[in-house]
């Protein structure tokens, strides 16, 4: 009995080696790099521009079909090749009837990207704390880190002791702004190479949002007033010139605000059908418009809105993936399902499990037959040997090999 | 009974042990070296910017330790045994001989835990002197799969050692790197998958006892 519990084990360790391995080496072997669209919109046209799969000529097309060379697109996306036009003395004076001035162009260009990835990720509880206000012209990292626990805990690298005294006078301005320890989000930008500092963004166990910095050396605590049932899962936190917003929230529900410099009001993005787990948001703005994308694996969806977040315009494709390619027609008949630890779409190592369409059913059908002239041929009757044939007829060609190069228990000599 | 055959495997296993004790001392040690030198070169600010905000890996230098240490011990207890076919007197022995398969090798991994759970004793302790909790519990994540690894390359190694069937052999060796190539390919493992991969691994001591049955039925 002890031999053949371990039999199965190894059986089984096959299975799972197999069911990583080889379709990673199929995938590896016959994946077809399929490149998401890019979606502009044109200020001057006030249409889409839409650059395809193939990457390796600049080529551009418009809902109409109507096709650009690069030249033609960099004059009608101004703002965004502002300076290349700059370079080739081609930028107009004014568009809209605004005149174009560079700085202003600048500051209001924003790119930005939230990768379903970064959402479900959680770094090393412990954060920098700038000071905001130092005078000098580029921020500098502090000498400590900070954590919040039952207080606000500042940590010296150099001693790695606790500095109380900080840690009194910051946890005593959360504190007094009714903050309640510990906390359940800390989002910030912990970068010294930033034009400026705004600190963090932290959700209290109450869902309460607050902002909190260092200003001359002293706490900055404000409580932001969202409303409790936000459901807050992720904030992206940047400081921009322009700015107009500190950040992004994303919640539970898959929605999406900008958190505005106007007393951190919270600006809805009309961003129907995203979802966190699946998309990821692509945000370009100019001085006109703001253009949002969500890119799926094989489709996009982008939203254009003014800068008051009017939907302007939208654009939707789709584009065969690799499952329906004729590799993955291939994949779905050969493997019953595959198994990954990683995901493109998460940063944790887990089970993916993929489940094939039914069809590889008869693949795994088919073997389980040959598993049983297999076993017929060693002499294993089914009552011995049902097992093979049901790990078969699951795992389907996983099951098959495992099967196939480990041999049975001999009865006879049990 | 017991006790003569564990001593009989300690005896063997002696000397290998302990050259594999000396050597995780030395990589810990050169691990604390190195972040001395780093929290002087880098300074202490910056050592902690690299590591908690960039992720820099200052302790790679122990990621092969355990599956090296894994190998060496299953190959010094096993393959004596299996090169003269001694291990054929032992399984004739008056012991049930999956039960003394069994003992053999539960004495491997009990001396492999120690080993590793002192390393991860030391890791704590050098990491301590430089960061806060944080930055331990970090590193031993990423530890963790990397000594499991250590326990499922010695039932594996075991139990290709001891298969006297040399295709069986070949059979086992790719699905056994595999296994073992998972553990190094995870990272921010999730409580479930590190759980099945230690489960599956303790697991896996059994096989030994499928390369044994080959083995005393001479099955060759």
């Amino acid at each position: 009995m002890l031999i053949k519990s371990s039999r199965v084990l190894y059986l089984l360790l096959i299975v799972f080696v197999a069911s990583i391995f080889i379709p990673k080496y199929y995938w590896m072997k016959f994946e077809k790099n399929i490149r998401s669209q890019l979606v502009f919109f044109s200020p001057l046209k006030k249409d889409f521009l839409i650059r395809g799969d193939n990457t390796s000529t600049f080529s551009y097309f418009d809902k109409a079909g109507h096709l650009y060379d690069r030249a033609a697109f960099e004059t009608l996306m101004p703002l965004l090749n502002y300076r290349q036009l700059t370079l080739e003395g081609k930028l107009p004076d004014s568009l809209n009837s605004t005149p174009l001035i560079i700085e202003k162009i600048r500051i209001n260009n924003i790119t930005l990207k939230i990768y379903p990835s970064e959402i479900d990720y959680k770094p090393i509880q412990l954060y920098p704390m700038f000071e905001s206000k130092s005078g000098r012209v580029q921020l500098e990292m502090p000498n400590d880190y900070f954590r919040i626990t039952q207080r606000l805990e500042f940590i010296d690298c150099a001693t790695n002791a606790i500095d109380e005294k900080k840690t009194m006078l910051f946890t005593n301005a959360l504190s007094s702004n009714n903050f309640s320890f510990p906390a359940k989000i800390i989002a910030g930008n912990p970068t010294s190479k930033k034009a400026f500092d705004q600190g963090y963004f932290i959700v209290d166990t109450k869902n309460n949002l607050f902002h909190v910095k260092m200003v001359k050396g002293k706490p900055f605590c404000v409580n932001a007033k969202v409303p409790e049932d936000l459901d807050i899962i992720y904030m992206k936190i940047m400081e921009m010139p322009l700015k107009e917003f500190y950040g992004l929230i994303i919640n539970k529900r898959s929605e999406v605000f900008l958190i505005s410099y106007d007393h951190y009001k919270l600006i809805k993005l009309p961003l129907e059908g995203y979802d966190h787990k699946k998309h990821i948001i692509s945000f370009m703005g100019d001085l006109f418009y703001r253009t949002f994308s969500l890119i799926g694996t094989n489709s996009i969806h982008t939203i254009v809105t003014d800068r008051n977040y009017i939907v302007v315009d939208q654009y939707r494709a789709k584009w065969k993936g690799n499952d329906e390619l004729n590799a993955g027609m291939v994949s779905s008949y050969i493997f019953p399902f595959t198994l990954k630890l990683g995901d493109d779409y998460s940063s944790l190592s887990n089970f993916y499990f993929k489940i094939s369409s039914p069809h590889a059913f008869i693949g795994s059908f088919i073997l389980s037959i040959i598993t049983f002239f297999i076993l017929r041929n060693r002499n294993i009757s089914l009552k011995k040997g049902w097992f093979d044939i049901v790990l078969v007829l699951i795992t389907g060609i996983f099951g098959f090999i495992a099967v196939s190069l480990v041999k049975n228990v001999d009865k006879n000599l049990e | 009974m017991y006790k003569a055959l564990i001593f009989k495997e300690w005896l063997k296993i002696r000397w290998a042990y302990a050259a594999m004790t000396l050597l995780s001392l030395l990589a810990v040690t050169y691990v604390a070296l190195n972040m001395a030198y780093y929290n002087e070169f880098m300074t202490a600010k910056g050592f902690w910017g690299n590591v908690i905000l960039l992720g820099f890996p200052f302790y790679t230098e122990l990621e092969y330790i355990p599956v090296l240490a894994g190998i060496i011990i299953a190959i010094v207890q096993f393959a004596p045994e299996t090169n003269d076919s001694r291990l054929k007197l032992t399984l004739h022995l008056p012991v049930e001989e999956n039960k003394l398969l069994l003992q053999m090798i539960s004495f491997g991994f009990v001396l492999l835990l120690v080993l590793f759970i002192l390393l991860t004793f030391l890791l704590w302790i050098i990491i301590g002197i430089y960061f806060p909790s944080e930055v331990i519990l970090y590193v031993l994540k990423i530890w963790l799969p990397w000594s499991i690894a250590g326990l499922a390359v010695y039932f594996l190694t075991s139990a290709i050692i001891v298969e006297p069937i040399w295709i069986s052999r070949l059979i086992m060796i790719p699905f056994a790197l595999g296994f073992i190539d998972v553990f190094f390919d995870i990272f921010n493992h999730t409580a479930q998958l590190i759980l099945f991969l230690t489960i599956l691994s303790l697991f896996s001591s059994t096989l030994v006892l499928f390369s044994g049955y080959h083995f005393k039925r001479g099955i060759k």
